[in-house]
């Protein structure tokens, strides 16, 4: 039986209500963002479910969900919600605490997003090949990172790979934000978790 | 004040061929731009996925680099359009959110620059008049759908876009252009991008039935206006006939390349050649297509028009014939 928790329910809506300028009591499951959703075969739960999920307090379940992880930011649920909720807006916003409270995240999501964001945070532009290979090597799975050698060929031949990254101007800068940002973002979650509530937001960002 | 200009990561390797072609077009329909100095990362994709400061911050850097330029600035890629366009309206609205943007900041970003994507500027800039008047190669013949993606329309309140369902502006500016723009109801699914390389059957399937609904309404090209979506259709389309068991070879073209080429740029002044999925065939085929059409309308025309003047002539020869009787008629009267 799932218990409805109402006071994490009506802690996390609060927060959720500043932060995305959504409401997830607004949802009265009529599954129009499950329906148009391009990735929901891959989810645990379908974003319909996810909302309901959260109106009851379920916010842990949310938070360690795959679906979180695997949304594809399409924006397709915001963009047709009959009640204006900013469905992909709380996903990534969910997203973004599961990282910072350094959940387990399914597949290979977090590999990526560390991977990239320290590739960029180190040059300033996108080194894409490096970034890749550093994907790869995170992922310790050479299968994966076979899947898509195939794709070198073409890439090479038409001179779309810089091989050697090199460091932007503004590179300091950007490590400087990223360093900061996550300093904070890491803050916010420990004063969250120390005055006792289990799950903290993106709300706190503009105290 | 001229335009500033955002190509953002891919453009500068990946997607040289996007790049180029844009700055081509708006060379011929007479913008003129700067490259945004010092640009960085707009920290698309994982920015916005770990850290909502981060990834404003990331994106307000690049604004303020902008405003050395200008106050428009053009981002060509919607992932970096989305990121920028998110800080402009939160930063441009929320003075505190401002000053915290600029706390994480070297210097201070207080400028009020407006970002638009590439279709946007088109059509509000430049518009479809001018275009039209533009083209000189005829592309009558080449049948394309335009594909906007995810990041291009959604959410209304971002983009602007007043249907995020049938989104217009690549429908009518290559319409403009004269090409054949089919309607099909693909045009904002989405590929699968963001989850490309985590997660690739997700991207697999969803671009495999973007390419299929292409193909069903006869289309020989997909005309789209993201790096993103261009790898996964473009790029990975091999991949993808190797997962679903397909043959497609559907090339691929960017928004400025199709326009650019119907306002007379070269194939090389677009780098068609970089395309995975040659296109040139296919273009060259539709070009000698629509001669081979002209020709045959005009030599329509030119036997219309002869036939035309043979009856006149025969008219007039019946006229004066007739008129020769009345005339010795009337002399004979006299």
């Amino acid at each position: 039986m799932i218990r409805y928790d109402a006071k994490l329910a009506a802690e996390y809506r609060d927060k959720l209500i500043k932060r995305a300028e959504a409401d997830v009591r607004e949802c009265y499951q009529c599954g129009n963002c499950s329906a148009s959703c391009p990735a929901a075969f891959t989810f645990d739960y379908p974003p319909n479910q996810l909302m309901r999920m959260l109106q009851i307090g379920l916010v842990e379940k949310v938070l360690d969900s795959s679906a979180i992880q695997l949304c594809v930011q399409c924006l397709t649920c915001t963009a047709r919600c009959p009640r204006n909720i900013d469905v992909a807006g709380i996903i990534e916003d969910l997203k973004t605490v599961a990282i910072a409270q350094e959940r387990d995240v399914p597949e290979h999501v977090n590999t990526f997003n560390r991977a990239f964001m320290k590739s960029i945070a180190h040059y300033g532009r996108l080194p894409e090949l490096y970034s890749m290979a550093r994907f790869y090597m995170g992922t310790m799975d050479p299968k994966m990172a076979m899947s898509d050698v195939g794709l070198m060929r073409p890439m090479v031949s038409r001179g779309k790979m810089k091989f050697v990254p090199r460091k932007s101007k503004g590179a300091d800068e950007v490590d400087h934000i990223y360093k900061k940002s996550m300093e904070r973002a890491k803050a916010r979650e420990r004063s969250g978790n120390a005055a006792g509530g289990t799950v903290g937001t993106g709300s706190e960002v503009r105290s | 004040m001229t335009l500033a200009y955002y190509p953002g990561c891919s453009l500068e390797h990946s997607s040289a061929e996007f790049d180029q072609a844009t700055r081509r077009l708006l060379d011929v329909v007479g913008v003129e731009i700067k490259e945004v100095p010092d640009w960085t990362c707009c920290g698309s994709t994982p920015a916005h996925m770990m850290d909502h400061l981060l990834a404003q911050a990331l994106a307000a850097r690049n604004l303020r680099q902008a405003s050395l330029v200008g106050d428009e600035m053009l981002a060509p890629c919607p992932s970096c359009y989305q990121r920028e366009k998110n800080a402009q309206i939160e930063i441009h609205k929320d003075d505190e959110f401002r000053a915290e943007v600029n706390q994480v900041l070297e210097r201070a970003y207080d400028g009020k620059v407006m970002v638009y994507h590439l279709p946007e500027y088109l059509t509000r800039f430049v518009g479809e008049e001018k275009i039209a008047s533009l083209v000189k190669t005829d592309l009558s013949q080449l049948k394309v759908v335009p594909y906007y993606g995810c990041l291009l329309g959604r959410p209304s309140e971002l983009t602007g876009e007043c249907d995020n369902e049938q989104p217009m502006m690549m429908d009518l500016l290559l319409q403009a252009a004269g090409i054949d723009v089919k309607w099909w109801n693909y045009k904002t699914e989405c590929c699968g991008a963001s989850v490309g390389m985590p997660k690739m059957e997700i991207q697999r399937r969803l671009s495999g039935k973007v390419i299929d609904q292409a193909l069903a309404v006869g289309a020989d090209a997909i005309v789209v206006c993201c790096p993103l979506c261009h790898v996964n259709l473009d790029l990975k389309q091999g991949q993808i006939n190797k997962f679903l068991g397909t043959e497609y070879s559907m090339p691929i073209l960017y928004l400025p390349q199709a326009l650019g080429i119907a306002l007379g740029l070269t194939f090389e002044d677009v780098m068609l050649e970089k395309n995975v999925v040659d296109p040139r065939p296919m273009l060259s085929r539709a070009i000698s297509e629509a001669a081979a059409v002209r020709e045959e309308e005009e030599r329509k025309a030119a036997e219309k028009a002869a036939k035309a003047a043979a009856r006149e002539a025969a008219k007039a020869e019946k006229a004066s014939g007739d008129s020769e009787p009345a005339k010795a008629d009337t002399e004979a009267k006299s």
